[in-house]
């Protein structure tokens, strides 16, 4: 499942996925497979996001039914 | 010196897979390696030419072994139960009499004497693999039960 609400909270602040790639060391192409839900991040790498972007884990991550 | 991993988690994960699936490529290609040697070229050669291979094949296997049992874990599908143990067995047993069938019979050219070998071969390598089995159940059990109770301290 696309992880919209990542993508949409990094478009507001006017990062790219390179850029916040870059702040949270990581490789762009995981950035955009975890946006485009082929791939699962670890908690570790969900919390770096987070702090990143100013959101929490629900906000970014949790899935509504 | 600890060098420094050039690889994200995702990365990780792809890189794992893949050492994973070309494990597997490499432990049944050598398998079949052997089988294939031990049918063309078995009882008309010295069978030292294959025991490099074998050694191999002995030391990744026995390396698995001792790593799931030692993380706990056993197969994803097969269960260590008698009724599961039996079933592999029988598996092994299949296999080795049809190669022992196909070998025999390809070199003496007796089909009575081929099927015997076959099924005792056969026969032989399933009560092996039962019992090697039905032993490194009883020790992952043992080591399951230790970890349960290290992760509940």
């Amino acid at each position: 499942m696309k992880n919209l609400k990542m993508k949409l909270a990094r478009m507001e602040q006017d990062i790219s996925q390179t850029d916040l790639a870059k702040r949270i060391g990581v490789t762009r192409q995981t950035i955009g497979m975890i946006e485009s839900g082929d791939y699962n991040p670890t908690l570790k790498l969900c919390l770096a996001i987070c702090k990143e972007l100013g959101k929490t884990l629900d906000e970014l991550f949790w899935e509504e039914d | 010196m600890k060098r420094k991993n050039n690889l994200d988690e995702m990365q990780e994960q792809k890189l794992l897979h893949i050492e994973s699936k070309g494990y597997w490529l490499a432990f049944w290609g050598l398998g079949v390696s052997l089988i294939i040697q031990l049918i063309f070229y078995g009882p008309t050669n010295d069978w030292r030419y294959m025991a490099a291979e074998w050694i191999v094949f002995m030391a990744i296997a026995l390396y698995m072994v001792a790593g799931c049992i030692k993380e706990g874990i056993w197969d994803r599908k097969l269960r260590p139960s008698f009724k599961d143990n039996i079933f592999m067995s029988l598996v092994a047993g299949v296999v080795m009499g049809v190669v022992q069938f196909v070998m025999s019979y390809r070199n003496y050219h007796k089909p009575v004497g081929s099927v015997a070998a076959g099924i005792f071969s056969g026969l032989m390598v399933m009560i092996l693999c039962f019992i090697a089995l039905t032993i490194s159940s009883a020790i992952y059990k043992k080591r399951q039960e230790k970890l349960e109770e290290e992760s509940e301290e």
